[in-house]
């Protein structure tokens, strides 16, 4: 099969990208670049919350945790070594991490430790060997990731609001499962999900650095498997419009209230369009509540607001929410500014000087993520997983304006779909 | 990467470092100010009161869409501790010039914000305006409490005040929440004027060129700045432990325990060691073949993480894990047995290993102008820049496992401190 190429480049700030698919089926983007150090990232689109799917003519639900667990385990490598060591033994940098829609594993090395690294990377991720006592010991360790992060505020909170949001969805749930779901994951479930998940198809590889690209094609036709994989269907719960709860508090040892407001967007069809109102109403919503807003300046003068507040508009396959998050004395004082801001915001418009101001931020952002291999790697991800070109972002952002934002948020804010979760001292 | 020193006066230096791969320029003013709790609290309640307003930019709103308007230029301040001073730092950083959109001079614009907000507060009657201080002290207060949502921190935090409770100088970095209420608008324009008068000064620049900007703005802020002593930081003296290990507990509201392994440190930070000690760091927790992660961890499942935090200059080093209360003891038993087998010997295979790590891991250091910055930020506040990333890079070459003992034989336990959580204290 011949590769189609597809070389971008921006003018804007120079940084150029190759994409094009391997023979194998897998996606590769190469962001090329001079720094001492290069990056790679190797990730399945299979992440937290796929736990329904058809496989086989046969339909499987799995414990929560899975995709999670499996990331930790497909380390450890047939002769009881694991892959850490290999990374070190030519001093890369190895690690991993899974959200609702993704696992990704993913090293830095220096330029020219690079392709060996590459070959181990590719080679364990399709490698996977569990033994019921390898399964049971990851599980203590996981067991203790989980109690962590259930210890964690800001991840509570940010579940709260999930749950607040969604009746169904898978991403309620934490990413890691529960103490109890990992209970029910064995080595056959293991195997059956890497089976379906991490076939050449469904794998993406991202590349940053000092690199050439025939040196990687010729990895990549050394170590990716072949063959023919069947398909799956990803399985997604029915999701009503409507935010199931419109708030929850929850109490838990902490210095002061935590809060998380957000909008449940049902409108995620459109996939090329998700992007552009994905990043309008990250600016929309950073000029109305983030450190320059009216509301942030006047809480934080009056002592009501702590530290940062973070305001964005997050999507996935099956999802799509408007988050303001942060800390406060007084959360349902902060609740009810927030309405009225967008409430004004939906009546009056905004300030178009104002906005192209709050623009400057994420085009400032977009070219801090160009800093070095690793967050050019991580960026380029980012972009892939939503659908689009991370070179063609300063474009895509020129062609933003204030109305378009504003109707965006017309289209999304409707008071049933909101949803305010708290994390209170206990009392 | 081209390093420049420059003295300005008696006290007063100026850094540049360029490298024209950098996208962002970093500009930073660090003033050392005295020992003990009344500077801790003074020091980290004036980073507050200057970045919130100075004459130019009267209120928090007009400096932050200042900032905005410069490509989102973060203007960071910041109170460290090194040894008993305290340290407050102002950096600006934000894109390089050649990334504007529009011609705007964002490199200019962001040392004229700094160069007003250190050296041109907005005062009423001479004294800060105390409706600021206050607002301040409650910010201040939130940011020491909300150290409790952070459970490894508030463990380290906690640890920390054990392991020093007999040295009247030291004090928490932010300060203690007790002594923020005894400071009035005149102590806190004391300490600033004090500041500017008498504390040592380091400016440190690291941007993609030498453009001739950052010699302007040095000149003028030493124009303000009078001949001082140069610097000089007190640290702690190491201490022989006694022969019986303290134990403290300490019960929150969590549901992981956090165990802390509190050690006496030997060493001076200007003993020409750092290689040897960036080594045993890595061998003994930081690299994921590390004895801790390894055996701790991987080997045992004792828990998720299990690291250390050094603190050279108060001659201590904790390690500290996340655990499941019935595994503390043997959590503990096995630390120590790491670190005691470390004492007694480490393979030249793993010596390598962590060597080509750390050499990568400079190699990523000298990538990014963050880390460069806070590299030589740490050396200039000790006076000394002549250690340069290359230099520490062929060092490690030379050593050997003595050298790594060496360092593990300055490590001794003293304390052994646990945040408990709600499970019933049987252990």
């Amino acid at each position: 099969m011949k590769r189609e190429i597809v070389i971008h480049k921006d003018d804007v700030t120079g940084e150029s990208c190759i994409s094009f698919r391997h023979k194998s089926g897998v996606d590769v983007l190469i962001c090329p670049n001079t720094y001492s150090t290069a990056c790679a990232v190797y990730t399945s689109r299979y992440g937290g919350a796929d736990t329904k799917f058809e496989y086989d003519k046969k339909i499987y639900e799995t414990p929560s945790g899975i995709a999670h667990f499996l990331e930790h385990k497909l380390f450890e490598t047939e002769d009881c070594g694991d892959a850490f060591r290999l990374f070190s033994e030519l001093g890369a940098d190895s690690n991993a991490f899974t959200s609702h829609q993704a696992t990704s594993y993913t090293f830095t090395s220096s330029n020219d430790a690079f392709y060996d690294s590459l070959k181990i990377l590719l080679d364990f991720v399709h490698k996977p060997y569990f033994t019921d006592q390898s399964v049971e010991k990851e599980r203590g360790i996981i067991a203790e990731e989980l109690k962590m992060y259930e210890d964690n505020p800001d991840n509570r909170c940010y579940y709260e609001l999930m749950r607040c949001l969604y009746k169904n969805n898978a991403v309620r749930e934490d990413v890691g499962g529960t103490v109890d779901s990992i209970k029910e994951i064995t080595p056959q479930l293991l195997y059956l999900c890497h089976k379906v998940f991490y076939s050449p198809s469904n794998m993406v590889l991202i590349i940053a650095g000092n690199v050439e690209y025939d040196k990687i094609i010729s990895v990549m036709d050394e170590v990716v498997p072949g063959g023919k994989y069947k398909k799956f269907k990803r399985l997604s719960a029915n999701e009503p419009d409507k935010a199931y709860r419109r708030g929850s508090r929850l109490y838990m040892d902490v210095s002061e209230p935590l809060f998380s407001f957000g909008i449940k967007d049902p409108d995620i069809g459109n996939k090329r369009l998700m992007r552009k109102k994905s990043v309008a109403l990250s600016i929309l919503s950073n000029m109305l509540f983030g450190e320059s807003s009216d509301l942030y300046c006047e809480m934080y003068e009056k002592g009501l607001l702590s530290g940062d507040i973070d305001a964005g508009y997050y999507y996935g396959d099956d999802h799509a929410y408007l988050s303001v998050t942060g800390e406060s004395r007084k959360p349902y004082t902060v609740k009810k500014r927030i309405y009225e801001t967008l409430d004004k915001t939906v009546a009056d418009g905004v300030d178009p000087g104002e906005f192209e101001r709050a623009k400057k931020i994420f085009y400032a952002n977009y070219v801090y993520s160009l800093q070095n291999s690793q967050a050019v790697a991580y960026s380029l991800l980012s972009f892939y997983q939503s659908g689009d070109d991370m070179i063609k972002y300063p474009k895509l952002l020129s062609g933003i304006d204030a109305d378009f934002a504003v109707k965006c948020l017309k289209e999304l804010y409707k008071k049933e779909r909101a949803a305010f979760a708290v994390v209170s001292p206990l009392i | 990467m081209d390093i420049k020193r420059i003295r300005l006066k008696d006290g007063v230096n100026l850094t540049v470092i360029t490298d024209k791969k950098f996208k962002t320029d970093i500009t930073s003013v660090s003033f050392l100010c005295k020992t003990g709790p009344e500077a801790a609290i003074r020091s980290s309640l004036l980073t507050g009161v200057l970045s919130r307003c100075c004459t130019q930019y009267p209120s928090l709103m007009e400096l932050n869409r200042t900032l905005d308007g410069l490509y989102d230029a973060q203007l960071i301040s910041d109170a460290s501790r090194r040894g008993f001073n305290h340290i407050p730092t102002f950096t600006v950083s934000s894109l390089n010039n050649r990334y504007s959109l529009d011609k705007t001079d964002i490199r200019g614009g962001c040392l004229h914000v700094l160069y007003n907000i250190i050296f041109d507060p907005a005062l009423k009657n001479g004294l800060f305006d105390s409706k600021i201080i206050q607002s301040e002290k409650q910010q201040l207060k939130d940011a020491i409490n909300g150290i409790r949502n952070s459970r490894s921190s508030y463990a380290l935090r906690r640890c920390t005040e054990a392991l020093m409770a007999d040295q009247p100088l030291f004090a928490p970095r932010l300060g203690k929440i007790e002594d923020a209420d005894g400071v009035s608008a005149a102590s806190l324009t004391g300490f600033y004027t004090d500041m500017l008068e008498k504390a040592p000064v380091e400016i440190l620049s690291v941007s993609s060129d030498d453009d001739g900007q950052i010699y302007e703005f040095a000149d003028k802020a030493a124009k303000r700045l009078g001949d001082r002593a140069p610097v000089k930081i007190t640290e702690e003296v190491y201490k022989e432990p006694g022969k019986r290990v303290k134990r403290v507990s300490e019960k929150a509201g969590i549901s992981q325990d956090v165990l802390c392994i509190g050690c006496e440190y030997d060493g001076c930070s200007d003993d020409g060691r750092s290689a040897d000690r960036a080594l045993f760091y890595d061998i003994f927790f930081q690299n994921p073949t590390s004895y801790l992660f390894e055996n701790v961890r991987e080997k045992l499942s004792l828990c998720y993480y299990c690291s250390a935090l050094p603190m050279l200059d108060l001659k201590k080093l904790i390690i500290y894990a996340g655990i499941d209360r019935k595994n503390a003891k043997r959590a503990e038993e096995e630390i120590i047995k790491q670190l005691d087998l470390i004492k007694n010997g480490v393979s030249e295979d793993m010596i390598r290993r962590c060597r080509l790590a750390l050499k990568n891991d400079l190699l990523a250091v000298a990538d990014s102008p963050s880390r460069t910055a806070a590299w030589y930020t740490k050396r200039v506040l000790y006076g000394d820049i002549s250690e340069t990333i290359e230099d520490l890079s062929s060092r490690l070459d030379r050593l050997r496992s003595e050298d790594v003992e060496r360092v593990a034989e300055t490590v001794k336990p003293s304390l052994i401190f646990m945040m408990k959580g709600a499970a019933d204290d049987e252990a």
